[in-house]
């Protein structure tokens, strides 16, 4: 049973990483990084609940979700950023940035 | 059986969803679909028994994130998007997918299904529970460091 639940978390991070590789869409990578986040908690919660009942899984999924909170507010000040300064969201061209 | 009909099914959504957000144009349908797989993610953590971490996954992804998500991108135009290959994307994944999922072929279950190491052939359960700690030293730093992100944000914003 945990075998299904694993590859529902596989499929999750297989796709993300494919679309962080393939897209050069700021935001769509932005979303796929989420759904490798949400991949790393349906594992950590599956392991958890399967191997160890009982034991409190709350703070690493705390720890997760704080990152993909992190990611949508780098999202927020980058896409104002680039709307402001009307940059494009091709990351290819982020490089032309100084900082 | 009604249950892995159900997990099974869940499983079709989650791929069929995360596989549609690089197949729309319009990146409101976008997050709408990630809307959906944060609704399936707070499912499976229902199916697991875990109703706590079900509805704060509710509360924090699809109340919080999301929200945060159709700000951002409700809040500038659309016309600078770039539309991603669903074609590249769909095979990269099915590759990557074959080569995570692989060791699971040779991973061993016992009777009472509880997986054991690929290499070592030691039960997972004993491994991870000494580990435990190290984890939660892992997940406090983390969380650490990013509400210190958060007020360095604030401080680069105030100059």
């Amino acid at each position: 049973m945990i075998l299904i639940f694993i590859f529902i978390a596989f499929i999750l991070f297989s796709i993300g990483l494919g679309g962080v590789i393939i897209s050069r869409h700021f935001i769509l990578m932005i979303i796929s990084v989420e759904m490798m986040l949400i991949a790393g908690a349906i594992l950590a919660v599956s392991f958890f609940s399967y191997l160890l009942p009982g034991s409190a899984i709350v703070m690493l999924l705390f720890a997760i979700w704080s990152v993909a909170a992190i990611e949508i507010i780098a999202l927020i000040v980058f896409y104002r950023y680039m709307s402001r300064e009307n940059l494009s969201l091709d990351v290819n061209k982020l490089s032309k940035l100084k900082g | 059986m009604i249950f892995e009909i159900a997990l099974l099914l869940v499983m079709f959504f989650v791929a069929t969803l995360s596989l549609l957000v690089f197949a729309f144009r319009n990146m409101l349908y976008v997050i709408l679909s990630l809307l959906f797989i944060f609704l399936l993610s707070a499912f499976i953590f229902l199916m697991l028994g875990q109703p706590l971490l079900a509805v704060l996954q509710v509360i924090i992804t699809v109340g919080g994130i999301s929200t945060y998500m159709f700000v951002a991108v409700a809040a500038a135009e659309f016309s600078n998007f770039r539309f991603t290959s669903f074609a590249k994307v769909a095979a990269l994944s099915a590759v990557i997918f074959a080569v995570i999922a692989y060791p699971m072929k040779t991973m061993v279950f016992s009777d009472s299904g509880i997986p054991t190491n690929v290499l070592t052939q030691q039960v997972i359960a004993e491994t991870m529970s000494g580990q435990i700690f190290n984890i939660f030293i892992i997940a406090i730093v983390l969380f650490g460091a990013t509400i210190s992100s958060i007020i360095l944000l604030r401080e680069l914003g105030r100059k």
